[in-house]
């Protein structure tokens, strides 16, 4: 049955529709815009390497998620999907990411043909050992594409320093020797496994129908009966067997040499994710990194004029899925930037984190920087594809866009002083640093 | 295939004055760019890529960066910069204003940008001279850092030796060696001359009277709403003499490596086969579409589709120059695969061979490029200005009208013009 929530914030409503078949619809309208905007979100991501299938544990090769997102593109009729929707007048894409796999398109004519396009190539897999081996040059080529990104380069070295086993430290796409294990059998097995319509929502935002959209997902195929393996509900009974990730840091400090101008850093704070709260977790982490180092703080402002950071520290709360009990729960604040001696940014950045511990947070500070962060979530509205690709992120979440809203109505400086306890523990702290060569 | 053409006659052309307004409530924020305008040189554009970070760095009244963001913090996060962008033969000197459409905030965020604007920070007649030495340091580091980005590197380095004698060979965030004579007064001194000129205003979103009344007054400090800055066609020469491609290769530690070739107009119509040059913007754009746009473009198709070369290989256009750039990441042992596919695809193009469902997969989605800038505050914006800029009257619709009546003949001559003037190669370790 479709619901809609309002929010005080915001004009639109959003609409909610879980259907018969298990797919869960949302449709945010944003009228007057030209575009469409839709995408169909599959709880399948990086970190799912392992799963259930009947009793049986199932371990893939890292990469094998988003190997199966290039390959879904591939028709049994040869028929090129860019190409279908092109002549729609459509564009599609995809994207694989720690916790999701999502396909897209946007259209501003015949939004129910490239609707029925989408559902249709994301069910009909097609995958052969000779498309496969294929596949494999153009997926190695995006591998080192983004093995010469320092930024890219010190993130996973951060990830790999921050864990010790949970699957976010692995890239997203694997390696170049991981995906040489993938088989077609492997990319039927997954599909079968994750692509469950329960495991998936359809997101669609603009002047949208929304009987068209819930016409056409209602087709969408049941799961066969026999099917129960998926990783999410099984891990609620603690059915999935992952090795415990432990409080503390793999390793505190990592460091690599290429071929760039200044060094480069990024800090992390290990945390944990606590499901019953999650979005007020977020936000509360979020305004904190800000209130701490962000553009306007005292500290920032200090450490640049006095020569010591090149620039804004780039800011992310990193966090997912946040299910409850879930094995592969992950968060982290990161701090990233660049600096002749990030080891110093380092030193001077945890005296900030204790000294603010100490001396508590300023309350006007904190009613600015939460005060910017509401505008800029406003803001994130004027963007149908941000709209979009938000939404598939808070999916994999269990949450959606209302509940930030409502978590910034309702955001204290309590919680925000809580979060700085919970999360900016010195002692889960890992740095990653790339120098020049 | 047609495309529908409706809901985009409220998109105007630019007219000739410095005041264009989109007023729409479609918008959750309001968005202003005013721009200040200054030929490429190289003797100036190390201080126009300082001005930037000193004005962001304090006014009189908020003499400090903290202060500033702090004052656009407190207005809900709405968000006000200073960049340098490269347009053509240009440097534009932007200030960008961003503020929730409600209340009196764009009003207020006016006034803001009014004191950034004409009441910089100044100290003994210049700049502030710790900020001034401060963000000396940071424009070097931005102008080392270009080596960061491969791919971006790759495609400013292909533009420098394909420019070397131009002024769009310069580079928008200056030089190095520049920075030692820079000084807090020779820096006012410039900043000064610059600002009393005529600027450029467009905004996107719900505008009030009051805070027309503002923009006005602004503007009229700005050398007045009536002057023509914003006609004046860019005079980038964008034909030059044919020679020989211009191949440059560099080594860098990298994995992968990348390659941009750029290709312009040929000046000497007394070769065969004698189209005139520069080609028609809209025909180039069209023949960019289907050398390498996108997912359903020659290249994409052949060099990652069908071989596996790459993962990413495109194509665009520098309007001002006429000049199409191709880019992709490969490994080293495939650089000539990729200068072949280039090469024949260009060739193809040339000898007209385009079938029917290129040209119109090509066209719809250069079409849709330019319908979906009205959805997108920052592309309408830049729509306006860059019309400005080529002194061009074209609306969007009259835009889309034109690529509509487009034929493969168009794409044949567009591709006819173009040769493969420079290749440049960044070599990955073997």
């Amino acid at each position: 049955m479709e619901t809609a929530k309002h929010c005080e914030a915001l004009e639109e409503p959003l609409y909610v529709n879980t259907l018969s078949n298990g797919i869960k619809c949302y449709i945010i309208p944003r009228n007057n815009y030209v575009e469409k905007h839709v995408a169909i979100c599959v709880n399948y991501g990086s970190i799912d390497t392992k799963y259930m299938k009947g009793a049986k544990l199932i371990e893939t090769p890292t990469g094998t998620a988003h190997f199966l997102e290039h390959k879904l593109f591939e028709q049994r009729d040869g028929l090129v999907i860019t190409d279908e929707f092109a002549k729609l007048g459509g564009s599609v894409n995809a994207f694989t990411n720690f916790t999701n796999t999502a396909y897209h398109f946007t259209t501003m004519e015949r939004f129910d043909k490239n609707l029925a396009l989408l559902l249709k190539f994301v069910t009909e897999p097609y995958f052969t050992e000779e498309n496969v081996r294929k596949e494999r040059g153009i997926i190695a080529q995006e591998i080192n594409m983004y093995r010469d990104d320092p930024f890219w380069r010190m993130y996973f070295n951060l990830l790999r320093a921050l864990y010790r086993t949970c699957p976010i430290r692995e890239d997203i796409a694997g390696t170049v020797e991981s995906i040489e294990r993938i088989t077609s059998d492997m990319l039927y097995a997954c599909y079968e496994s994750f692509y469950l319509p329960r495991n998936m929502a359809l997101i669609c935002v603009g002047e949208i129908d929304r009987e068209t959209v819930y016409a056409a997902a209602s087709h969408f195929p049941h799961a066969r009966q026999d099917i129960t393996s998926c990783r999410r509900p099984l891990s609620a009974s603690g059915a999935v067997s992952q090795d415990e990730e432990p409080e503390g840091v793999a390793l505190a400090y990592y460091e690599e040499r290429m071929p760039l101008a200044r060094p480069m850093f990024s800090i992390g704070f290990k945390g944990r994710t606590r499901p019953e709260d999650a979005a007020d977790t977020i936000i509360a982490a979020r305004v904190l990194m800000d209130i701490i180092a962000g553009e306007s703080s005292e500290f920032f402002n200090r450490i640049y004029s006095a020569g010591h950071l090149d620039s804004p520290f780039g800011l992310e709360y990193l966090c997912g899925p946040s299910r409850e009990n879930s094995p592969l729960n992950y968060s982290a604040a990161i701090f990233s930037g660049s600096a002749e001696d990030p080891r110093h940014v380092l030193q001077l950045l945890t005296d900030e984190v204790l000294r603010l511990g100490r001396q508590g947070i300023d309350r006007q500070r904190f009613e600015q920087i939460k005060r910017k962060h509401y505008g800029r979530f406003l803001r994130g509205f004027n963007t149908i594809g941000n709209i979009g690709a938000g939404m598939v992120d808070l999916f994999s979440k269990e949450l959606d866009y209302f509940e930030l809203a409502k978590s910034y109505e309702k955001l204290t400086l309590d919680s925000v002083t809580e979060s700085m306890s919970a999360l900016m523990n010195p002692l889960r702290l890992a740095c990653s640093v790339v120098l020049p060569v | 295939m047609r495309m529908i053409l409706n809901k985009s006659s409220e998109i105007p052309a630019p007219p000739d004055t410095n005041l264009q307004i989109y007023n729409t409530r479609k918008f959750k924020t309001i968005t202003l760019c005013a721009l200040l305008r200054q030929p490429l040189k190289r003797e100036t554009a190390t201080h126009m890529a300082m001005l930037p970070g000193v004005l962001e760095r304090g006014s009189a009244t908020y003499d400090t960066a903290a202060r500033i963001t702090s004052h656009m913090e407190q207005m809900y996060g709405g968000v006000m910069n200073v960049q340098i962008i490269k347009k053509g033969e240009y440097q534009l000197l932007q200030f960008y204003l961003e503020v929730l459409d409600r209340n009196r905030l764009f009003e207020e965020g006016l006034d803001f940008l009014r004191e950034i604007i004409q009441n910089p920070l100044v100290e003994d007649g210049g700049f502030k001279a710790e900020y001034v030495e401060r963000e000396k340091e940071a424009l070097r580091n931005v102008i080392r850092g270009r080596v960061n980005n491969k791919a971006e590197y790759a495609k400013l380095r292909c533009l420098e030796e394909m420019c070397r004698n131009e002024p769009f060979g310069i580079y928008g965030d200056g030089y190095e060696e520049d920075l030692a004579e820079i000084t807090p007064r020779s820096l006012y001194k410039f900043y000064r001359k610059i600002v009393d000129s005529p600027m450029q205003c467009i905004v996107i979103g719900n505008v009030s009277e009051p805070a027309l009344g503002k923009l006005s007054g602004l503007l009229d400090r700005q050398g007045g709403c009536r002057s023509n800055a914003s006609g004046i066609p860019d005079p980038a020469e964008s034909v030059r003499p044919k020679h020989d491609s211009i191949r440059v290769t560099e080594r860098m530690d990298t994995v992968q490596g990348k390659i941009c070739i750029g290709l312009r107009p040929c000046s000497d119509v007394s070769l065969p086969p004698k189209v005139p040059a520069p080609p028609d913007y809209y025909k180039l754009l069209l023949m960019n579409e289907v050398l390498g746009g996108g997912g359903n473009s020659k290249l994409y198709l052949n060099a990652r589709e069908k071989k596996s070369l790459c993962y990413y290989i495109n194509s665009f256009v520098y309007r001002q120059k006429s000049i199409v750039m191709i880019q992709s990441g490969v490994d080293k042992e495939n650089f000539e695969k990729i200068e072949g596919a280039v090469a024949r695809a260009l060739e193809e193009l040339q000898s007209g061979q385009i079938s029917h469902n290129e040209l119109e997969l090509a066209k719809a989605g250069l079409l849709k490029t330019f319908m979906a800038m009205r959805d997108y505050p920052a592309s309408l914006i830049n729509f306006i200005a860059m019309q400005s800029l080529a002194g061009s009257h074209d609306s969007l619709e009259s835009a889309e009208a034109k690529i509509e009546a487009l034929s493969a003949r168009d794409v044949r001559e567009a591709a006819e013009s173009l040769y493969i003037d420079t290749i440049f190669i960044l070599a990955n370790r073997s």
